[in-house]
């Protein structure tokens, strides 16, 4: 495979979405192909780095309020 | 009571049930708002949207997804349709088709040993912020979706309506877009090991 296949296969090579042989293959071709291993890497490297942005926090109390309030008012309907 | 016997009850005009399942539930949706727009008012504005929504339509629910993959797929539809609203300028998906297709010819590096690569390294964060926040709406969405929420391919393409290849395409093209946006940064640091 080239450098063009392999890269194509990556996010799915990450997210082990794939057959056991393309597995092998990609594995192989890292181990010689510098420039797809840093590719295989940094992508790694991104999709960790993105979950730091984002934290999950708790409701407001005053939007949970307000929520609850907009369905209530429904219920009359 | 599970998720399941809940929905059966409130289709039966049980209020207190789906009290019970929008307790169980608005953590998540209000924080996929969050995620996906970025600010308290947008997030509160599509929580409340989503189970208005779900109130009027639970007669139609028929329970082919799960409850959650349900309200997720109301919510991420408002969300969108906020999102296309948004100030920050989109990159055109020829862009980040480019960017995904031709990565093989570009000269790389990897920064990922790189000193400036830190979880706290402020200036690196904003770039991936606004990288991100630049991703065409469905990209984004879906990028958050899997990659930050961790919802299967197979969820996300029954959330948005799209094929299963076609949403594989969408994770590849974001994650090679943004990782990209933080290749030029390293580069312009010089500090990575050029090969």
């Amino acid at each position: 495979m080239k450098c063009r296949e392999i890269i194509k296969l990556l996010s799915e090579y990450i997210d082990r979405e794939i057959e056991k042989e393309e597995r092998e293959i990609i594995e192989k071709h890292i181990k010689l192909c510098k420039r797809c291993e840093s590719i295989l890497h940094t992508t790694e490297k991104t999709i960790f780095f993105s979950r730091t942005l984002y934290k999950n926090e708790k409701i407001p109390k005053k939007i949970e309020k307000s929520l609850f309030y907009q369905i209530r008012i429904r219920y009359k309907k | 009571m599970n998720e399941l016997e809940l929905v059966e009850r409130a289709k039966t005009g049980d209020t207190k049930a789906f009290e019970e399942l929008v307790k169980l539930t608005q953590e998540k949706i209000y924080n996929l708002g969050l995620k996906i727009l970025g600010n308290r008012d947008d997030a509160a504005d599509i929580l409340q949207e989503t189970y208005i929504k779900a109130y009027e339509n639970l007669p139609k629910f028929e329970g082919k997804s799960s409850f959650s993959t349900w309200l997720y797929r109301i919510a991420t539809n408002f969300a969108l349709m906020k999102l296309r609203k948004e100030k920050y300028k989109k990159i055109s998906i020829d862009e980040i088709k480019k960017s995904s297709d031709e990565n093989y010819k570009l000269e790389i590096s990897d920064w990922s040993n790189s000193p400036y690569f830190q979880y706290r390294n402020e200036e690196l964060k904003e770039i991936l912020n606004n990288a991100i926040n630049s991703l065409p709406p469905k990209y984004k969405t879906i990028f958050i979706l899997h990659d930050i929420e961790g919802l299967s391919i197979g969820e996300i393409s029954e959330i948005l309506s799209l094929s299963i290849p076609t949403v594989k395409t969408r994770i590849h093209r974001s994650r090679l877009f943004l990782r990209e946006k933080l290749s030029e940064y390293f580069k312009k640091k010089g500090n990575s090991n050029e090969m």
